[in-house]
């Protein structure tokens, strides 16, 4: 079910409204696990018992892993639910790709190998709801949670509606406790909190989820026209159309993203439930690290945690730490798709992420100067670092490599042709348009800081009049064929 | 103090009723006291196929996106009734953005109406559009609910839907049709007989010279096998088969700097997708994608001008061949 549908609209009035009439909080947990179900079931089908599956494994095993006190055993355990978990993604998600480079590789040493393909559906959201069990079974495993009270809290964990398609990745540390009674700041009782329902809740909540079909549905997929026309056949263009399409791309699929992540976090808002932010302005980042701290920012401390640091992190020697980040970037690459592209894209990622800490290790006082504190070295460092960041967004939206491989070349090398560029902008005039709004409302938002939050803030008069100002656009302009968020793919 | 649901609620209801009251306003009239399109020669597709054909007369329908559009009924009759072929009318069924998929569902509604002959134009852009890869469900699907219950709405209602499924195109329009307002051009319609589902414009009458821009865009064009369109092409062809229709294909024309551009692996794929058709179907498929490149009769790189001839002269005589055999 897609967030900018009518179904999902119907679904959400009809889920929160009884919430809300609903007092005892049993019945509310129960819905609430009913509609992420249902949720789920619409756009998933029979596929739904791999969550169950994935719910009830990480339940018992997480059971399991918490009552045992012999920390050999504690290990062996978790090891056997991440295998049951990482091994039912690495089916679904890769097999094929596997059976693919092995036949390639096998007609390459001559042999004439064809393993046929698997005929298996990608099951919606497995990379992200596998992720978020793995938070529960390792968190119990490093004896930072107790484990959940009940199955059903475990369940609303791991299938909770907002965020169970495209994230934010949730971590169990985070969330659980939230799901329970507070009896004070410090304790939680045994059973789950009551849904309350408060107007200022509803207030940010509703501004989030506005912004975020804002940017979903009048910026994202408005500016996908004009990135379709050029990457569907790039071969033969000049840089500038390129250039152009590259940044559009890079505005696509952060206003997808975000507004998705958007909606996610309003919606469980106005449920009492905080959700992390899963972007922080990446595309003024100043570094390659910063933008990992600004982007997917519940992926890229997920990676940080159960991968980054498991591997030894940058406590290890100069060249394990650069060959943690790779090897973490790499494998995020891949988390993306079982595609080469995606693959390439995590390694420039880590190409990125090692050079910029090899630059500070090896000349720590530019990490310091005082140049980089300025308005123009500030600039300068955005520019320098998002001109490599959407360099990077080539080979993640251009699968063909011919296509990338041009498309790369013709954005490091321009060819400073302008005629087929002028008439590209001229038959993508609305497109040009919105991509100008966004460049500004962007900037203002980075000037204001917490925008969601100020905007609610306001004079309810104000705040009435920014809703139509929303909701206006996003009706005169909704193209009106649902474009896919681009993360449901992954 | 109002409270925060009223005001949201009150906020989402002003900016549907703007909305909706602009694009009705748009495309509707009040006259004692109904609704009637601003185009008058524009009726939705549920008033034409239910409305009383002449039984004598002999109907010739032609099929197809707004590529087809170009086609004059009013000559193609005369060309007819000029080779002694008087009884036949000629109507130019032409929908904006049409693909098979689409148009399967009026087929019905089209044989009901008993024309002699089809003339259905395609376009390799009729076979790039996928819709969502939908997977196998082995429980029941609560979509199909939703879907069934829109598509009755559709059928029931009498304002014409599709506004509202794609407010864009809508949106696009009124910006053109003030545009052309301000630079003092027309934006009604121009009479075009027997054209019941398009608007044509002064717009679409004017021959553009500098077509030599590259055509971007190009996507790609599913093997036949798994191509929805094709497969809905085919059930086009058999329904009509069936019901002692005759359906003849021809392929749209296209400007020279359209089809130099197009990539080598998608000129591939439609011809696969032609040769399919040729061979499955038991209908003539005639070709006339390359026939006009240099000539300079092109409103943009995929639709003639209005008013040149060549093309409706091509069909007449495809017709006149088809209704002598």
């Amino acid at each position: 079910m897609l967030f900018n549908s009518i179904e999902f609209l119907i679904f959400l009035i009809v889920v929160v409204t009884t919430l809300a009439a609903i007092k005892h909080r049993k019945f509310q947990h129960i819905l609430i696990l009913v509609a992420s179900y249902f949720f789920f079931y619409y756009t998933s089908n029979y596929l739904i018992v791999l969550l169950i599956f994935t719910t009830i494994w990480d339940y018992y095993f997480g059971n399991i892993i918490y009552k045992t006190k012999d920390h050999k055993t504690k290990k062996l355990i978790l090891v056997i639910s991440l295998i049951g978990n990482l091994g039912l993604l690495g089916f679904f998600k890769y097999a094929n790709f596997t059976i693919t480079q092995i036949n390639f590789l096998g007609n390459q040493l001559n042999f004439a190998t064809h393993i046929p393909l698997l005929d298996i559906a990608l099951p919606i959201a497995i990379s992200f709801y596998t992720f978020h069990s793995i938070t529960y079974t390792v968190g119990l495993y490093r004896n930072q949670i107790t484990p959940a009270r009940s199955f059903t809290e475990y369940a609303i964990f791991v299938a909770f509606f907002p965020q169970l398609v495209a994230g934010p990745i949730l971590k169990a540390k985070e969330f659980l406790p939230q799901l329970r009674e507070k009896i004070d700041s410090f304790k939680s009782g045994i059973g789950l909190r009551q849904i309350i329902i408060t107007e200022a809740n509803l207030k940010i909540g509703i501004t989030l989820i506005s912004l975020g079909f804002f940017k979903k549905m009048f910026i994202a997929d408005n500016v996908s026209g004009l990135v379709n026309s050029v990457f569907s056949n790039p071969i033969g263009l000049e840089s500038f159309t390129i250039i152009l399409a590259t940044f559009a791309f890079g505005v696509q699929i952060y206003c997808d993203f975000s507004g998705y992540s958007d909606i996610a976090i309003g919606i469980a808002l106005i449920l009492g439930l905080k959700i992390p932010i899963n972007f922080n302005k990446p595309y003024f980042a100043t570094s390659p690290s910063d933008f990992w701290r600004k982007w997917h920012i519940s992926l890229s401390t997920w990676l940080r945690d159960y991968l980054y640091i498991p591997l030894g992190g940058n406590k290890k020697s100069k060249p394990r730490t650069y060959l943690n980040l790779l090897i973490v970037m790499f494998l995020g690459g891949f988390w993306h798709g079982a595609s080469w592209n995606f693959i390439l894209w995590g390694v420039m990622h880590g190409l990125y992420l090692s050079i910029h800490k090899i630059i500070s290790d090896k000349f720590p006082f530019l990490t310091v100067h005082p140049f980089f504190k300025t308005k123009i070295g500030k600039i300068m460092s955005i520019i320098i670092t998002q001109y490599f960041i959407f360099l990077a967004w080539i080979p993640f939206r251009v699968s063909d490599t011919e296509s990338m491989l041009y498309s790369i070349q013709k954005y490091i090398f321009l060819d400073f042709q302008i005629l087929d560029t002028v008439v590209f902008i001229q038959s993508h005039k609305i497109r040009i348009m919105i991509l100008i709004v966004f460049v500004l409302l962007h900037f203002i938002s980075y000037r204001k800081g917490n925008l969601p939050l100020l905007i609610s803030n306001w004079n309810i008069k104000y705040w009435f009049l920014f809703l139509i100002c929303i909701i206006l656009p996003i009706l005169f302009f909704y193209p009106g064929n649902s474009e896919d968020f681009i993360y449901f793919q992954f | 103090m109002l409270g925060i649901k009223f005001v949201f609620f009150l906020s989402f209801l002003i900016s549907i009723s703007i909305f909706c009251t602009v694009i009705l306003f748009y495309q509707y009239d009040v006259k004692d006291g109904n609704l009637i399109s601003r185009s008058k020669d524009m009726i939705t597709p549920q008033e034409f196929y239910s409305k009383n054909f002449n039984t004598e007369e002999k109907k010739i329908f032609i099929i197809g996106s707004s590529q087809v559009v170009a086609i004059n009924p009013t000559y193609v009759k005369n060309y007819l009734s000029s080779h002694h072929y008087d009884d036949y009318e000629i109507y130019n069924l032409a929908v904006i953005s049409d693909v098979p998929i689409n148009r399967l569902n009026s087929i019905d509604k089209i044989i009901s109406t008993q024309p002699v002959l089809i003339l259905y134009g395609v376009s390799d852009r009729d076979f790039t559009f996928m819709p969502k890869s939908i997977q196998d469900n082995l429980l029941p699907d609560p979509h199909v609910f939703f879907v069934t219950l829109l598509n009755e709405i559709k059928q029931i209602s009498s304002i014409d839907l599709e506004l509202f499924e794609f407010p864009q195109r809508t949106t696009l329009s009124i910006m053109i049709d003030l545009m052309n307002f301000l630079k003092g051009h027309s934006s009604d319609s121009v009479f075009y007989e027997n054209t019941p589902f398009m608007k044509i414009t002064e717009d679409a009458f004017i021959v553009k010279h500098d077509m030599n821009y590259r055509k971007s865009g190009f996507t790609s064009i599913p093997n036949p096998e798994d191509n929805v369109n094709f497969i809905a092409l085919e059930e086009i062809s058999q329904k009509f088969t069936s019901n002692n229709i005759k359906i003849v294909f021809f392929v749209t024309p296209a400007n020279k700097f359209y089809s130099e551009f197009m990539p080598s692996e998608y000129k591939l794929s439609f011809d696969l997708i032609l040769d399919n058709l040729r061979k499955n179907s038991s209908s003539e498929v005639y070709d006339l994608f390359y026939k006009y490149g240099d000539l300079n009769i092109w409103n943009d790189l995929t639709h003639v001008a209005i008013n040149s001839t060549i093309y409706s002269d091509d069909i007449a005589k495809i017709i006149l061949v088809n209704i002598e055999k």
